[in-house]
């Protein structure tokens, strides 16, 4: 409880975060993932898709969502984001084009 | 800045003042609570305790379950407790009816009266003869209270009319296994239902008195959530609650000044007539203060909107450094609540004391 379930698929180029995030150290957390995602796009062919699946996430999550979309900037492959939001979730869906908004990469959005 | 709300955190910081840890809780009572509740109430000082504690806490939170009435309006339930010295203490209070009130004043006067022995002989005397009442306990219960806690019961009834009473009980133990609370030592049931009292005037819903040590923040925001929900109408209103719960307890556990391992700080849900109320009070690290102060003022100056750049500015500029604080935490909370964000700073004997608060209105 707490804490998301990241899981990365290296075949489909997919990068699964789901649940709740609002553990308070997040940076702890989180360094995996970011560096599994620095391996994955400096060594991989595919592009890479992160599908966000969240109910909650805290300020200090926010940080490292930056930090991670922000490494899908500079490569010069087509990443995207998948953000999925509960539908009767407004807040869930304004959070996300918060995010949009603060990186250069693509977002889809889907009310599930 | 005078709150009144605000000042309702002083008030109760010096009144469980010495408690290492005080649980109020006035909210919905349902099974999956008492969990999370035993983990709030644990700690390194009476571990020795542990199992005991955990298991009187339940029987009694089940309890206010099992025989609460079952009428929503008017019933006045509410469990606590307290860790002060060298004792621990499980409170209880419930509406019972007459039939209840004449079941139990035989029982626990009889309970009372026996020593460990004779407390075990007439548990296994009751286990192997009678059968359970309706309501699943025989007199059972209050005799694992007694030997469990290895004290008297501590109890009284109150008359309400209408053929229903008030039933408060406390349970005494010792927080460590080798040692007995003497009765001078003990907490009297009066000075804590004075306490629980004053929760109650201040119409807190929830309090926690404790150590903010990580692990905490789930068990609070869990409770935070099943009490307000269902007036929530919607999930944004209840997502305000939520976020405020997780951003203010999280700004305790970095702020808050550490002593032994141990984060002391304080956290309330007070229910208003417009809404709730969600409260923090700790001591501050040394030399921590002013920048804190600047920061409150600065969040407050703010227009409402304003506050969604300012959140993305922040957010952005954060991100460069290596930390877990995105420093927004406050900026978000007041971004959502469209209020301000209340605080005082109170320079105790102790340090620095600062109590936040925040009001989210129902919409």
């Amino acid at each position: 409880m707490g804490e998301p379930i990241i899981s990365l698929s290296e075949e489909q180029g997919e990068l699964n975060i789901s649940g709740i995030s609002m553990m308070e150290n997040t940076l702890e957390y989180y360094r995996d993932i970011k560096d599994k995602v620095d391996v994955f796009i400096e060594q991989d062919e595919l592009p890479l898709t992160v599908v966000f699946e969240l109910t909650y996430f805290n300020s200090s999550t926010a940080k490292q969502f930056i930090q991670l979309l922000s490494k899908l900037e500079e490569a010069e492959k087509r990443h995207k984001v998948i953000w999925k939001y509960p539908s009767d979730h407004s807040v869930m869906h304004d959070r996300g084009r918060e995010l949009e908004v603060l990186v250069d990469v693509p977002f889809e959005y889907i009310a599930v | 800045m005078q709150s009144y709300q605000l000042n309702k955190i002083e008030k109760l910081k010096e009144h469980f003042c010495k408690d290492l840890i005080s649980l109020y809780y006035r909210g919905v009572f349902s099974d999956s609570f008492s969990d999370v509740l035993v983990s709030l109430a644990e700690h390194e000082t009476h571990k020795s305790v542990r199992k005991k504690l955990n298991f009187l806490m339940i029987e009694v939170f089940q309890n206010i379950i099992r025989h609460g009435s079952e009428e929503e309006s008017g019933s006045e339930e509410c469990f606590g407790v307290r860790s002060i010295q060298e004792g621990l203490y499980i409170y209880s209070s419930n509406n019972i009816d007459k039939e209840a009130y004449e079941d139990l004043v035989p029982k626990l006067d009889q309970v009372n009266k026996l020593d460990k022995t004779a407390l075990k002989s007439l548990y296994r005397e009751i286990l192997e003869g009678r059968q359970l009442s309706e309501k699943g306990g025989a007199g059972l219960g209050l005799i694992e209270m007694a030997r469990r806690s290895g004290n008297p019961i501590q109890y009284n009834f109150e008359e309400k009319g209408n053929q229903n009473y008030q039933f408060n009980y406390q349970l005494d133990l010792s927080a460590e296994k080798s040692i007995k609370l003497t009765k001078l030592q003990r907490l009297s049931l009066e000075e804590n239902m004075e306490s629980f009292s004053l929760c109650a005037k201040s119409k807190v819903l929830f309090l926690f008195k404790g150590d903010f040590k990580k692990d905490n923040v789930k068990s609070l925001v869990g409770i935070l959530k099943a009490n307000t929900q269902s007036a929530s109408g919607g999930s944004n209103y209840g997502f305000k609650i939520f976020h405020t719960g997780v951003e203010l307890i999280q700004n305790i556990s970095r702020h808050a000044r550490s002593t032994n391992n141990f984060t002391e700080g304080l956290f309330c849900l007070i229910k208003t007539d417009e809404g709730y109320y969600v409260c923090t009070g700790n001591y501050m690290k040394p030399g921590e203060f002013s920048d804190m102060e600047k920061h409150l003022k600065q969040v407050n100056q703010y227009s409402v909107g304003e506050l969604k750049n300012v959140y993305l500015n922040t957010l952005k500029q954060s991100v460069l450094e290596d930390s877990s604080s995105a420093k927004v935490g406050l900026i978000d909370v007041r971004r959502y609540c469209e209020s301000l964000i209340e605080y005082e700073v109170n320079n105790h004997d102790l340090g620095m004391y600062l109590s936040i608060g925040i009001h989210i209105a129902v919409d």
